[in-house]
């Protein structure tokens, strides 16, 4: 009797059940990229590309593939969406949005004002690459739409090789949130501009963040390279170019094959940090040769070391100037120093700290030819 | 009438003495039951039998041409029959009779007659068996023949430990059934659970070992086989050599094997023939094959109803623009697909193999894409089920395969109304389910359920024969020295 019961009740239950959540792939409209713009109003306009593959009806199995752009504006994130899915057939679903471009106005606003729904949705693609442009994001994406038709995952690809080149931080929207809530730390993310000339969507550099917005400076990528040396996060790859003498037009290119970083901090009258940075490169293009020889050795790792060194102050300068804290010294302090952390904690600490790099090069390789 | 009719037969046959008269009418006068008599040596015989079981020349030969000769009245010594038995009752007599033995009565003296074997034999040749086809393992299979089934056994399994018990089943029509063992790797305990189950039996006729396995089997209500039947006799003898039982029905070419486990059925021959490492893969690749054919399709469902965010991009666009032009939902599309495969493989073991061959690609190939074409399915869909059923057929046994086609579908159904969600929980039936199944009071499951790390050697991989030197928990009395490989460390010490 009891079995009978059991039986009739989970025989029942699946009928019973009110919201299911069944989403058909075939009546879903998936977005490939998102961008987020603020217009005058103050209203978010969100704008999309809606990809769609057809396999025509005349002859089965050639697949044309079509962009659909749309837009919808509102008074939050939601609301924007909402309207893009009352203007769309088929259900509007951001699951694979793999990239998300934020507008020039809405970066320089809060941007977790943006990311909040993105964060409270359970479909949304945490590994999505966040990116901010020097102008509107729907401009950039009519621009992909238009262009980009064939190239796929255009844009990810195009972060993603940035970060495989150390050019900028590696950062997705999973990762953006303890930035976006570490008081000790900020980050950067990539700065895309249209490049007039080719007609292209570039990456120009990495802006500059503090806090939750953009500061309005950006580095540029080899700026950035070295700040993620500092950082110690390089990726495999991190080729560097400099040019030795300013007369002599001669340049050498390295790779920087690892890092190691010492951090002194010491409170005066300023908190000083005294950076070490060891770079370990191997030379992958020097003409003028000999490298088999000490001197020759020795006389690029001094000249290197200088130029490395005279670049990071300026870097250093930099991130003061825009109080922007990627290399995360007040999560230093919070760890290590907390006597000194709570005598400068507040919004702008870092105008207490003053940065004084110093970096080493040490030339371990110079490829297969001598 | 009738009832009373049968209870007078029933009297005659326990009559003791013996009397034609009395065998004739219980077996109703059949037209072909012939009856002779023969003068010899001053005496007259009586030879009775059944015409249409007999063979017309060994009768002559072996037995009424000597009788005629015959010059002493010693019938025993002068008859060439190959089994001379007495009969010294009715029921002995019409069993003999029965079997193909013809029963030699001296007139005048009732009580004793002699039944001698002329039977006649329409055994069919031993050939090479259908069903379970393996690459370098033996040529040969049973045939329908009991006692030529037996022989093949005891070929391939020289031991004076091989014993052979008859069991003479049904009690309307009798089919005779042999139980075989080799008695000194057999745990006694399950020989008495085979004796004691296989005496129960008390149906009206054994149609085949389908009947035998239903009533012997621990649980009916399951779809996975408690017992292995197999074609082989390698694969047979290989398992009375692991200590199990088999059992062997006339007039049936499949012999059944108990108790057997989850893993025996992922076993073939071949794993022994070919060397270990890849028998071991071969292995692994069964098992996959049937984890494939039993989720892929539940998979395929609740990916693209439910969580088509884990599909990889490209991917993602492929199989909407595909999908899109689908008019039912995933469920339906792949139940479709699913029965209409199986009507497929349903039909084409009636057909001859000539035709079987067209038949597979017009249905499998033409239907198919058609059936894309015109929008039914999708191709995420075609691929799947082709994948399926593909990776069931991996699966050595057909009972096994049977199996997992038949689980797919209930998994199809959780797949859709609670994606994978409904797949865990499905599996998960499955898992407890086989974990709870005995066959003969041994776990199922082992050596997962219970674990027991021994085991593995001969299941998920086969180790090389020298390091099985302890034999499986089954039958715990059998142990092989660890010598097998003793020439290595004696050739290593020889100076060169």
């Amino acid at each position: 009797m009891r079995k009978n019961e059991l039986f009739l009740i989970f025989f029942i239950l699946p009928l019973l059940t009110g919201c299911w959540d069944e989403r058909l792939l075939k009546d879903s409209r998936t977005v490939y990229l998102s961008g987020f713009d603020l217009d005058e109003n103050g209203d978010y306009q969100t704008t999309s590309i809606i990809r769609d593959l057809n396999i025509s009806q005349a002859s089965r199995g050639e697949i044309s593939i079509s962009n659909e752009l749309v837009t919808g504006k509102g008074d939050s994130i939601k609301e924007a969406s909402m309207a893009i899915d009352r203007s769309v057939a088929g259900k509007y679903d951001p699951a694979k949005g793999r990239t998300l471009i934020l507008g020039n106005e809405v970066a320089k606003g809060d941007i977790y004002n943006v990311l909040d729904s993105l964060y409270r949705d359970p479909r949304v693609d945490i590994n999505a690459k966040i990116a901010v442009t020097d102008n509107s994001a729907n401009e950039i994406i009519t621009h992909l739409s238009e262009n980009e038709v064939e190239k796929g995952e255009y844009l990810y690809e195009l972060i993603h090789s940035s970060e495989i080149h150390s050019e900028i931080q590696d950062i997705t929207l999973r990762s953006i949130r303890t930035y976006l809530f570490d008081e000790g730390k900020d980050f950067m993310l990539p700065y895309l501009s249209k490049d007039v000339e080719d007609d292209e969507v570039k990456i120009s550099g990495a802006a500059l963040f503090h806090d939750h917005s953009f500061t309005g400076q950006f580095l540029s990528p080899d700026e950035s390279t070295l700040l993620l040396f500092f950082m110690e996060t390089k990726s495999k790859k991190a080729i560097l170019t400099e040019q030795l003498d300013n007369k002599d037009d001669v340049s050498v290119s390295y790779n920087v094959k690892s890092v190691s970083r010492k951090l002194k901090l010491e409170k005066e009258e300023k908190v000083h940090a005294d950076i070490m940075l060891q770079l370990d490169v191997e030379i992958v293009d020097y003409p003028p040769d000999h490298l088999d020889k000490q001197e020759m050795i020795n006389f690029l790792e001094k000249r290197l070391s200088k130029i490395l060194t005279e670049k990071a102050d300026a870097l250093f300068k930099k991130l003061a100037a825009n109080q922007s804290d990627v290399l995360g010294l007040g999560r230093e302090l919070i760890a290590f120093h907390p006597s000194i952390w709570k005598e400068i904690k507040g919004e702008n600490y870092y105008e207490h700290i003053l940065v004084n790099p110093k970096v080493k090069v040490n030339v371990r390789s110079s490829g297969i030819i001598l | 009438m009738r009832l009373k009719r049968n209870k007078s037969k029933k009297s005659l046959i326990n009559q003791a003495n013996l009397s034609i008269e009395n065998i004739k009418s219980q077996l109703n006068h059949t037209s072909d039951l012939k009856d002779r008599e023969i003068h010899s040596n001053n005496q007259i015989y009586i030879i009775l039998y059944i015409n249409s079981l007999v063979d017309q020349e060994k009768l002559e030969s072996k037995i009424i041409k000597p009788l005629i000769k015959m010059e002493n009245n010693n019938i025993l010594n002068e008859l060439y029959s190959q089994e001379i038995s007495t009969a010294k009752s009715n029921k002995i007599a019409i069993n003999g009779l029965l079997d193909g033995y013809c029963l030699l009565i001296k007139k005048g003296r009732n009580s004793e007659g002699f039944l001698l074997k002329a039977a006649a034999s329409t055994d069919r040749e031993v050939s090479e068996p259908t069903t379970e086809k393996t690459i370098l393992g033996a040529k040969v299979g049973f045939v329908e023949s009991l006692d030529k089934n037996i022989y093949l056994l005891r070929k391939t399994t020289k031991s004076p430990g091989f014993t052979v018990k008859k069991y003479t089943l049904g009690s309307s029509t009798t089919t005779d059934v042999s139980l075989i063992y080799l008695d000194h790797l057999v745990d006694p305990e399950i020989i008495k659970k085979v004796e004691q189950r296989i005496k129960s039996i008390t149906l009206d006729s054994i149609r085949s070992a389908g009947d035998i396995q239903d009533c012997i089997e621990d649980y009916s209500f399951t779809p996975f086989p408690q017992l292995l039947l197999t074609e082989r006799p390698d694969r047979a003898s290989a398992n009375l050599k692991d200590g199990r039982v088999a059992l062997i029905i006339d007039g049936s070419p499949t012999v059944i094997i108990v108790p057997a486990t989850f893993m025996t059925f992922f076993q073939t021959p071949d794993d022994y023939i070919t060397r270990w490492w890849l028998g071991s893969f071969f292995r692994f690749i069964r098992l996959f094959g049937y984890i494939i054919a039993l989720i892929l399709p539940a998979l395929y469902i609740a990916f693209v109803s439910f969580h088509y965010e884990v599909i990889p991009l490209e991917l993602v666009y492929s199989l909407q623009s595909s999908l899109s032009y689908v008019p039912f939902r995933p469920i339906i599309e792949l139940m479709i697909m699913q029965l209409s495969l199986e009507l497929l493989r349903e039909a084409s073991i009636r057909l001859p193999p000539s035709i079987a061959t067209t038949f597979g690609i017009v249905g499998g190939l033409v239907v198919g894409t058609a059936m894309v074409e015109a929008g039914i399915v999708s191709y995420g869909g075609l691929i799947i089920v082709a994948l399926t059923s593909v990776s069931s057929f991996v699966q050595p046994n057909i009972e096994m395969s049977s199996s997992i086609r038949v689980l797919g579908f209930p998994l199809m159904l959780l797949a859709a109304t609670f994606g994978f969600f409904g797949i865990i929980i499905g599996v998960l039936f499955v898992l407890i389910h086989l974990s709870r199944l005995t066959s003969f009071g041994l776990p199922y499951f082992s050596p997962f359920v219970p674990l027991n790390l021994e085991d593995f050697k001969d299941t998920i991989i086969r180790v090389p024969s020298w390091m099985m030197y302890k034999h499986s928990k089954n039958s715990p009395h059998f142990k092989q020295e660890k010598r097998s490989r003793k020439w290595k460390q004696d050739e290593s010490e020889e100076p060169y």
